[in-house]
């Protein structure tokens, strides 16, 4: 057992932030989400809130409760149980599932598809096949409510964020930036670049699990055609939350 | 049921409670009232418990009409209100009576006032809170994040009046005008920055911009000439100092994103970011830093001089 690969540094007067800093994102991130569950299975009565993401996990704490040396404690103790686990306890939990999410490429007309294509030097069917062809990790959610932020996206269709920023990303629309990938949940300005959309709904507020995809879940895109969108799209407003 | 009916929410009116913790791993920002301080004094006046929902309302021209009995208290940047026209003290419970109408009619001790109401506002709590937050489209009366409109109806509980009228010592009123240092907690990245960097940062003055909001604060000054420009997005505790590439400094408050990605010089003691929501645009600011250790003595104090306060006043209801 080591910590050589984690490091805790103090975030605020109330919270501190661990790193998981191995050289791989994917473990990085799902030792994070282990260290996640077994710190919110406890329920502490001190802990007020956890925001894992891709390596890192912020901790924010009660003050009138416990200080940051209790804090940093707790979690040295809980680091060498989870480094004892064997690798592939992870793929028994919920989160190696796959989840699938449909998408209509090329689509609505306002996109970048054609664009990225000319950047990477490739026609557009190489580019969707390329983005939809890997299982990618969800590791992190933020942005807005349910805006997943996944990876890794292929070192060839690896584009830059737009150089300004579109004020109206339509709800449901897929998109690239870096190497990585993310569907909007609902409307709002963005700057990664559009291939197509999804007709499902990723964040329903009164639904009893409200968002679709959360952090440390496998995703796989799955290409459909305008017919079948639609048609999707109709079902997914008339199903009940 | 007795109602509180906004005739003009002036300038932004929102309905906030003390925010919605533990949903930041979905995306979900916390919120909350941008200065919490004058927020849980609101709530105290009227012997309500601190998490039950206000109104937040920036600068001044907000009138509301009581239809039925109340006792409210208003507190924050509010110098002068009226009920019925005529001048009524602050920092203190009002007892309403029904067809009331009061209005603030100046509001220049910081940004913000906040109206509370003896048994709070009635209204559908989202994700456990009422509290609105525009961006997210979550909280508020109609629970999508929409601001207070002209005509909104608030349902309110009907109470008996208190015992005793309820009042804050002088003491206890904040000088939003005052320009102390802002206490900072190093943290995160701040090992990444240069000595040099950190006495720069801590030896400029910075002017609170006029796009500054409930999710940041902006500042515009000397920039920070960094040598890293961004990281792996990871989680942002409000006071988060970020650094971006254009190296002015942003403050992160209640509304602010869960996750980001730009190099932290740590986060402002949360006390001063009460204080740092209540700065008018133009305000000269600098920073001072304090270790967690003094940071958790300011805390501390601070609390026991409100339970100090507090326990002067008639218990809660």
């Amino acid at each position: 057992m080591s910590h050589l690969d984690w490091s805790i540094e103090i975030a605020a007067e109330n919270a501190l932030i661990v790193y998981s800093t191995s050289d791989s994102l994917v473990h990085n991130n799902q030792r994070i989400m282990q260290l996640n569950d077994h710190l919110t299975l406890q329920q502490f009565p001190w802990l007020i809130s956890v925001i894992p993401a891709y390596q890192s996990l912020l901790v924010t704490y009660d003050i009138s409760q416990v200080d940051h040396y209790f804090v940093k404690d707790k979690i040295n103790k809980v680091i060498p149980l989870l480094e004892n686990k064997p690798e592939d306890l992870i793929d028994d939990n919920s989160r190696s599932k796959i989840i699938e999410l449909p998408v209509c490429y090329d689509y609505p007309k306002d996109n970048d598809l054609s664009r990225v294509a000319q950047y990477c030097g490739m026609t557009e069917a190489q580019v969707i096949d390329i983005h939809c062809n890997p299982v990618y990790q969800v590791f992190c959610l933020g942005f807005a409510p349910g805006f997943a932020y996944m990876g890794q996206v292929d070192e060839r269709i690896k584009v830059p964020r737009l150089s300004s920023v579109r004020k109206s990303v339509p709800k449901g629309a897929v998109a690239i930036a870096e190497r990585q990938t993310a569907i909007y949940p609902n409307t709002s300005p963005g700057g990664w670049n559009i291939l197509g959309l999804c007709p499902l709904t990723l964040f329903s507020p009164n639904a009893q699990s409200p968002c679709k995809v959360q952090t440390g879940d496998r995703v796989k895109f799955v290409p459909i055609e305008k017919a079948e969108y639609l048609q999707l799209e109709k079902q997914q407003s008339k199903e009940p939350l | 049921m007795a109602q509180l009916i906004i005739n003009d929410p002036g300038m932004l009116s929102l309905i906030v409670d003390m925010g919605r913790s533990g949903y930041q791993h979905l995306g979900i920002s916390e919120g909350g009232p941008a200065d919490n301080y004058c927020y849980q004094w609101a709530n105290r006046l009227v012997c309500n418990h601190v998490n039950e929902a206000c109104i937040e309302i920036v600068g001044q021209g907000f009138t509301c009409t009581a239809d039925s009995a109340c006792v409210i208290a208003i507190t924050g940047a509010v110098t002068e209100i009226t009920v019925n026209d005529a001048k009524h003290s602050i920092w203190q419970s009002i007892e309403l009576k029904s067809g009331d109408t009061v209005e603030i009619t100046r509001a220049d001790n910081g940004m913000r006032s906040y109206l509370a109401i003896q048994g709070g506002l009635l209204v559908e709590p989202v994700f456990g809170s009422k509290t609105t937050v525009m961006r997210d489209q979550l909280g508020g009366l109609y629970q999508n994040g929409v601001p207070l409109k002209p005509q909104d109806k608030i349902e309110i509980t009907e109470r008996l009046p208190l015992t005793h009228p309820q009042k804050a010592p002088p003491d206890a009123i904040p000088d939003h005008l005052s320009n102390m240092p802002i206490q900072v907690v190093e943290g995160y990245q701040q090992g990444q920055f240069t000595d040099a960097q950190k006495a720069l940062f801590y030896g400029r003055s910075y002017c609170v911009e006029a796009n500054s909001n409930r999710m940041a604060i902006r500042l515009s000054g000397d920039p920070l000439v960094m040598q890293t420009h961004s990281l792996i997005s990871e989680g942002i505790t409000k006071g988060a100092i970020q650094i971006p590439p254009d190296g002015l400094p942003i403050v992160m408050l209640s509304d602010r994103q869960t996750v980001g990605g730009y190099p932290k010089l740590g986060s402002v003691l949360s006390v001063d970011c009460d204080r740092l929501a209540q700065m008018a645009p133009g305000t000269i600011i600098g920073f001072m830093p304090i270790d967690i250790h003094q940071a958790h003595n300011i805390i501390t104090l601070h609390r026991r001089r409100l339970e100090t306060w507090y326990s002067a006043l008639s218990p809660l209801t």
